[in-house]
């Protein structure tokens, strides 16, 4: 009896990641592709998007939910790039360069941001989607006004022929794969971007050892309970802005190494689908709003960007189409954030229905149901 | 922490010492921008323009030991570098091998090295190389659907390199 409760209780809590793990392994064969090739995609999509993922965690532990707001970094990072590509600063020297001059920008936004958010407690992920808009806005209009007019522009290459604003796609030949190649392992069919693996296990040791930190102590007792917090002398305010600023940097950073892996930019819209993506990548790794950790990214990455390697192949194979494989990765995606905050919202009343007929019974006290609310 | 007082000499302390991070932090960023600064040296083995030098019949150039291009009379290649100083070895048929070190200056994107002058070693071999800019048609700048060439590729068709026998435009002395 306990067997069983135990096992559908382990269903409900990986449910999401069951679900994908069983599409995506269903979806191997059809697609027909290698397992060596999928192996090796993976191996890049996880240098390529661990760490915008891991940009996540510290919002989610400072009860922020799931940072929306992390389009501002990318933004920053993007601006940061495209200075690099107007100096012509390649190589790695390029990526650090353009990460130096976005630092400030992804500070200030982040700062932005999270005084925002301190407005709108409880609707942290509604009000960041939205304000990415906001700044969206901002950013299109220094990129494709301000931009060759304003601010100058050296490289003829990278300005639209109206002499100001910025091209739809910029060629990123000049950074492309720099940090990936620094130091490229190569095992039998595989080839490891290890200094790319380097930087995000650095970034995992950093939020570890930033975990047991004061600070860190302070953002969890803040996600815990704002109230409590306050109580005991933690400025849940600043925590809190802390929290978005780092989070937003992280964005900026990880946004420079996804745009150095892909080659190319889409200066308009490629930091539109990077919340998003980063966000499903989390959710489908097992975390939710409340709690999320370093292993959650790791998982959620590869399940997803499985699923997304096999998919268009497989809806080709299937649907003589691949272009419904492409809309299966827009479907996949949204669906996951659905599933997983309609999932974290039953449970959350379950758990709190629960807690409440425990307390009628006599069986609870109010201090249990504080902490199983969370 | 915000009721705190603080006494002016720990206020000038910090402020002195966020002075210095500020001026470090745009010092790592001129450090990046100066190694990282990449160029394109067109190496250019044609008569100098002053006739100084003539162009040499045959050789092979090799740019901070990268692979070496074998160029003959009147021909014109590229490599792109990072960086302003830069080794340059040449090995002319039946001539001696020259090593040279070369400066590009830092603000120049796109140089011509004129291999008969580096020979022959007179200065300056090294040159900023002017592209011809044309102003964008009438009806160009109102479409979104383009793309940004490739930043090694010559700013105008036949600027540089030039296949041999192509006018191009001469460099500044």
């Amino acid at each position: 009896m306990s067997g069983k409760r135990s096992l559908g209780r382990f269903l409900r809590e990986n449910a999401v990641i069951l679900l994908f793990l069983i599409i995506t392994i269903l979806a191997i064969r059809p697609s027909g592709l290698s397992l060596v090739y999928i192996a090796q995609e993976l191996i890049t999509r996880l240098g390529r998007d661990s760490f915008l993922v891991l940009a996540l965690l510290l919002p989610i532990y400072a009860g922020m939910g799931l940072n929306f707001g992390m389009t501002l970094g990318a933004m920053a990072g993007q601006f940061g790039l495209i200075l690099a590509i107007n100096y012509n600063v390649i190589g790695v020297d390029g990526l650090i360069f353009a990460a130096l001059v976005s630092l400030p920008v992804s500070l200030l936004l982040g700062y932005v941001c999270g005084a925002v958010l301190n407005h709108a407690k409880g609707r942290e992920m509604v009000t960041g989607y939205i304000l990415a808009f906001f700044i969206n806005g901002l950013y299109q209009f220094v990129v494709l006004y301000l931009m060759g007019s304003v601010i100058p522009v050296r490289s003829r290459t990278i300005v639209l022929s109206r002499g100001y604003g910025i091209r739809n796609t910029l060629n990123l030949d000049s950074v492309r794969l720099s940090l990936d190649n620094l130091l490229a392992l190569k095992l039998g069919p595989f080839t490891f971007p290890i200094a790319t693996f380097l930087v995000i296990a650095a970034l995992c040791l950093f939020i570890i050892w930033f975990r047991k930190t004061k600070l860190g102590q302070d953002m969890r007792s803040v996600g815990f309970d704002m109230q409590v917090a306050n109580s005991a002398g933690v400025p849940v305010d600043r925590t809190r802005i802390i929290a978005i600023i780092i989070s937003t940097v992280l964005a900026c950073i990880g946004q420079i190494i996804f745009l150095q892996n892909m080659g190319n930019m889409a200066t308009y819209n490629a930091h539109d689908q990077t919340s998003f993506f980063a966000v499903a990548a989390i959710l489908v790794g097992g975390a939710s709003v409340k709690k999320a950790n370093i292993p959650n990214v790791f998982i959620g990455v590869i399940l997803l960007h499985g699923l997304f390697v096999v998919s268009p192949n497989a809806g080709q194979k299937l649907f003589g189409q691949a272009m419904i494989g492409e809309y299966f990765r827009q479907f996949i995606g949204y669906a996951v954030i659905a599933v997983s905050l309609v999932l974290y919202a039953w449970r959350a009343r379950r758990e709190a229905d629960r807690l409440r007929e425990g307390l009628r019974g006599g069986a609870g006290t109010p201090a249990m149901a504080e902490g199983g609310a969370k | 922490m915000s009721g705190a007082v603080v006494s002016p000499q720990v206020r000038t302390r910090r402020l002195v010492v966020r002075g210095v991070l500020c001026v470090v932090y745009v010092f790592l960023i001129g450090l990046a921008f100066t190694l990282g600064k990449g160029h394109t040296i067109i190496l250019d083995n044609k008569d100098a323009e002053d006739g100084s030098a003539k162009a040499l019949e045959s050789l092979s150039i090799s740019v901070d030991g990268k692979d070496p291009i074998d160029l003959q009379a009147g021909e014109r290649d590229m490599a792109k570098v990072r960086g302003q100083d830069h080794r340059v070895e040449v090995v002319v048929k039946d001539g001696p091998k020259v090593e040279n070190r070369i400066t590009i200056p830092l603000r120049e994107d796109l140089v011509l090295l004129s291999i008969p002058r580096l020979v022959a070693g007179l200065k300056p071999a090294v040159v900023p190389f002017a592209t011809k800019v044309e102003p964008p048609a009438a009806d160009q700048g109102t479409s979104n659907a383009f793309t940004s060439p490739d930043p090694g590729a010559p700013a105008q068709p036949g600027a540089a390199p030039a296949a041999p026998g192509t006018p191009a435009s001469p460099p500044a002395p």
